[in-house]
């Protein structure tokens, strides 16, 4: 006859060989790095996420905003911009009346971020992060709340009319898997824009540079797109 | 002993039919099972079915890359390699995907080209041309003199 507590005993350890292999699940993580002194304010970058992803007109999943820093009355100012998401590259501006600091441009998108709030507060979990750290969206399960849109602090989401869903940069997720690079990286012609696992020779080597940023570090959301040689404006 | 057995017995019968059933359903596709939370299975997501691959057959790529464009202009390829353009020819040209049949011709005119090269603040000046509106002949396409493949002379 079987005691009690053997019984007890064995149950516990047949639930704990079952949740193993669940908990074990390994990962590589892909990072983002972008490098603002590259960056030429071309719009190349916009128009093939245009192209790849069908990106319906007047919505970006990646733009590029110009920041300019300038004195003004002993005070320093920042201007920002992005018209049609830079789409179209950019125009000069007239600053010969003003000392400008420092300008640059700054290529924006969906950071899939480690701890996502959009992921947190979608109700009915039509968005998920994956294990290589991908922050995806099921289109037939989104029921069009625009939660997560809210939710999200760098702005990356829209609403998508034509499917009355949410949707967002995916960092190529269709591209990665088949060993290509995003349309975004793919395209630019000076390097501004790279992608690869973290443990990359190249990615390796940015991630060094002591003067390496995220965006909103003090949400605590853990972005995986980190920028270098970008002022603390940038926001 | 004989009633614990016979319970354990049943008990694991239920479970194996539990199961049983659910792959059955799951194997039948996603419009007979559109999904409970199954997670408990290690089968990812909420609804049952990898949700990952879906996204990736959904969309197909667009731009092909470099190699693809070498397996007809291989001569460009090689010359481009050479000089300063030495990016990806999709930069430009546009997505390469059905391309025989689609035109990848761009714009034969100093704006395009001035798109990247125009001197504007914030950019860096590596690819700026200072003296654009008097460089070469303002009234032609800058190539005349250049080649967009290999933008130096000779």
């Amino acid at each position: 006859m079987i005691s009690r507590r053997e019984f007890l005993k064995s149950g516990i350890k047949l639930a704990i060989i079952l949740t193993l292999p669940v908990s074990s699940a390994k990962s590589e993580k892909y990072v983002y790095v972008i490098d603002a002194s590259r960056c030429i304010g071309c719009g190349s970058c916009v128009r093939a996420c245009r192209e790849e992803n069908n990106v319906p007109e007047g919505k970006y999943r990646t733009w590029v905003e110009r920041y300019v820093v300038y004195m003004n009355e002993g005070i320093e100012e920042v201007y920002v911009e992005s018209p049609e998401g830079g789409e179209h590259g950019f125009e000069d501006l007239d600053f010969s009346d003003k000392e400008v600091l420092r300008a640059y441009f700054v290529p924006k998108l969906c950071m899939h971020c480690e701890k996502p709030p959009c992921v947190k507060v979608c109700p009915v979990n039509a968005t998920w992060l994956t294990d290589d750290g991908f922050v995806l969206i099921d289109e037939d399960h989104c029921i069009g709340c625009k939660y997560c849109i809210q939710a999200c602090p760098y702005g990356a989401r829209y609403f998508h009319e034509e499917k009355h869903v949410v949707d967002k940069c995916t960092w190529c997720y269709h591209r990665v898997k088949r060993g290509m690079k995003p349309a975004c990286v793919h395209v630019c012609p000076t390097g501004a824009r790279i992608f690869g696992k973290i443990d990359d020779k190249e990615i390796e080597e940015r991630l060094r540079d002591p003067t390496i940023k995220i965006l909103k570090p003090e949400l605590n959301t853990r972005p995986k797109v980190f920028y270098q040689k970008i002022g603390w404006e940038v926001w | 002993m004989k009633h614990v057995t016979r319970a354990l017995l049943l008990f694991v019968f239920i479970v194996l039919v539990f199961i049983s059933a659910i792959f059955t359903l799951r194997a039948l596709g996603e419009e007979y099972y559109p999904g409970i939370p199954d997670s408990l299975l290690g089968i990812k997501g909420l609804y049952g079915y990898d949700r990952n691959e879906k996204v990736i057959i959904r969309n197909e790529p667009d731009f092909l890359g470099k190699e693809y464009c070498k397996n007809c202009h291989e001569e460009i390829y090689e010359k481009s390699l050479k000089g300063k353009h030495d990016f990806e020819c999709e930069t430009c040209h546009g997505a390469g995907r059905g391309h025989p049949d689609k035109d990848l011709s761009v714009e034969n005119t100093r704006d395009f080209c001035l798109n990247c090269h125009k001197p504007v603040i914030a950019r860096p000046d590596f690819s700026l041309v200072y003296d654009w509106e008097t460089h070469g002949y303002p009234d032609k396409p800058c190539t005349v003199c250049h080649d967009p493949h290999y933008p130096w002379f000779g």
